[in-house]
């Protein structure tokens, strides 16, 4: 029991001394997740847009797949990333590998089937009215989409607080294909679990509270969104 | 006549089960149309069909003798406007609500002006504007619809069923508001509504629907059964109150048929030759608003009728509602209409 006592006392230690190390993990962790759920937004949002509003032959079957894709291991996704852009895949030539981009593909391939299916069940909750009322006052293609993904922003702001977590907190995917390399590609995460093989509970326990101080903020500003929303 | 809107062999269907099935129908600019008919006649689908809405399977809806296209589809849409039955509102403060149609159409400058003088229009106070849309009841959110569709100052505004759930106040506010826009901008109605007084009252014409179909006469006349074997040529009909309409057998299974009256008579009298006779009593006594012919409601039972009445206004005086009439009527010029 001291120890983790002892890791909590030094963990506030390190992040008020401004710990160099720590810090390097927690900006990784930052730039590879801000990255991520960017690109996972911004195709998952109309893709999920698209799987909840209109009606085309094999939707039921994608959006199976799609639910499907939300269980996937983190380890699976790992590898299969690592397999596109190792040397001798197919992806190779862009040198992604044990870098953050290559992390950040990994974690959008993660995030993307959550948004897509939680944007999907917000446009399908929205009410049956709202298309018929925004044609009638005159709407456009692109203004009924604009409209409609504004009518379900809180949908879509839980979508984006769901992902962020699970990107946030995942460990496969940043360890297989960023390596865990000091002071590059060393995640929060990634790092929790080298101090912990390490026995340095201090800076695991100090890592996890900083990933639970990101959490904390993320959800803080999204619930002030949903608050004004 | 000038014609805003037209119709030709229009037919629109549902999962494969004819909906709407229309000719040719013309709505004159600045003319303010009726549409009645019972639940299900294809009313709403009109509307959306013409106001854009809605695609046809096939036929054409023209729009200032301009088909409505994929190309030009969006420029229509612009200019009708069509107030659905259930008033929706975005997630928005009225304000922004009212707001929204000006804003997608590049609308800049003094939309707070516009704004207020919509809520003004459906009897609204101006105060209304910063409201949230779930802070309204069921009539000040029909009426905020009214006028975040009065703000675009349409060149034909459709209304479904606008006074179908909206207490008698916003009714008077709702109907002074679109007689005013016909009024100051020569804004085409078409309003379709169960509220038949009132169509009577403000339309210059009335278009009746049964099963998707224009009829030629009010749909008060249409018996729908169930029929039964007279003779080898007759079948009938029989009333609530025991009596009987009796109908040439038609080619198919007797179905929904129109009857058509001839006059009424105060008095029992013996029907003329090959024709029948039925009593009932005078509900209402009205006033046919385009030609000008009185038309009375007679109750045979449970069903209504309406019968034209061929004499001038100062002989329908002799006619008083709660009064027994006869009236007769043709069994061979009963129409069958197709199911």
């Amino acid at each position: 029991m001291d120890f983790i006592v002892a890791g909590i006392v030094k963990a506030f230690q390190l992040l008020v001394q401004g710990d160099r190390e720590t810090y390097s993990a927690v900006l990784a962790t930052v730039k590879v997740s801000s990255l991520s759920m960017t690109v996972s937004l911004l195709i998952g949002i109309p893709l999920g847009y698209c799987l909840g509003y209109a009606d085309f032959p094999g939707r039921r079957s994608i959006r199976t797949m799609v639910d499907t894709m939300l269980s996937l291991p983190t380890v699976f996704i790992g590898l299969l990333v690592y397999a596109f852009i190792s040397n001798r895949g197919p992806l190779g030539e862009y040198g992604l590998l044990f870098t953050l981009s290559g992390i950040a593909v990994g974690q959008a391939i993660l995030a993307l089937p959550i948004v897509i299916a939680l944007t999907a069940t917000a446009v399908e909750s929205l009410d049956r009215p709202l298309r018929l009322t925004l044609l009638s006052l005159g709407a456009s293609g692109r203004q009924i989409f604009l409209t409609s993904i504004w009518e379900a922003r809180l949908g879509l702001l839980v979508a984006a607080v769901t992902a962020t977590g699970r990107v946030l907190t995942e460990v496969g995917i940043s360890m297989m294909v960023g390596g865990n390399i000091k002071w590059h590609t060393r995640t929060i995460t990634t790092a929790i679990a080298l101090e912990t093989n390490k026995g340095q509970f201090a800076t695991g326990i100090a890592l996890g509270l900083v990933l639970l101080a990101i959490a904390f903020a993320v959800n803080l500003s999204l619930s002030f969104l949903r608050r004004r929303a | 006549m000038d014609t805003i809107l037209r119709i030709r062999d229009v037919r629109y269907s549902y999962n494969g089960r004819p909906i709407l099935e229309i000719g040719e129908l013309d709505i004159a600019r600045a003319s303010i149309t009726g549409l009645a008919g019972p639940n299900g006649s294809g009313k709403t689908t009109l509307l959306k069909l013409l106001s854009g809405v809605e695609k046809p399977a096939s036929g054409s809806v023209s729009f200032k003798a301009a088909t409505t296209s994929r190309a030009n589809e969006n420029t229509v849409r612009q200019r009708l406007c069509l107030l659905p039955q259930e008033p929706f509102l975005l997630r928005r403060r009225v304000y922004d609500n009212i707001a929204y149609g000006l804003r997608i159409r590049g609308g800049k400058g003094d939309l707070a002006g516009h704004i207020h003088e919509a809520l003004e229009l459906v009897g609204l106070d101006p105060s209304f504007a910063v409201r949230r849309w779930n802070e309204l009841s069921g009539g000040e959110a029909q009426r905020v619809s009214l006028a975040a569709r009065l703000v675009l100052r349409p060149d034909c505004l459709m209304l479904d069923e606008p006074t179908a759930s909206v207490d008698m106040e916003s009714a008077r506010c709702i109907r002074r508001a679109v007689l005013l826009a016909r009024r100051e901008w020569g804004t085409t109605l078409i309003i379709a509504s169960h509220h038949r007084s009132w169509l009577n009252d403000i339309c210059d014409r009335i278009i009746y629907l049964y099963n998707g179909r224009i009829l030629a006469c009010s749909f008060d006349n249409i018996l729908t059964g169930p029929w039964e074997d007279v003779d080898r040529s007759t079948v009938g009909c029989r009333l609530s109150d025991g009596q009987m309409v009796y109908a040439c057998k038609p080619g198919h299974t007797a179905g929904s048929a129109i009857v058509s009256f001839c006059d009424l008579e105060a008095c029992s009298s013996i029907p003329g030759q090959n024709m029948k006779s039925l009593r009932g009593l005078i509900n209402s006594i009205t006033l046919d608003n385009s030609q000008a012919v009185p038309q009375a409601a007679v109750s045979c039972g449970d069903q209504r009728f309406v019968v034209r009445m061929s004499g001038n206004l100062q002989e329908a005086k002799q006619y008083w509602p709660g009064q027994t009439v006869t009236l007769q009527y043709s069994p061979e010029k009963i129409i069958w209409l197709e199911k």
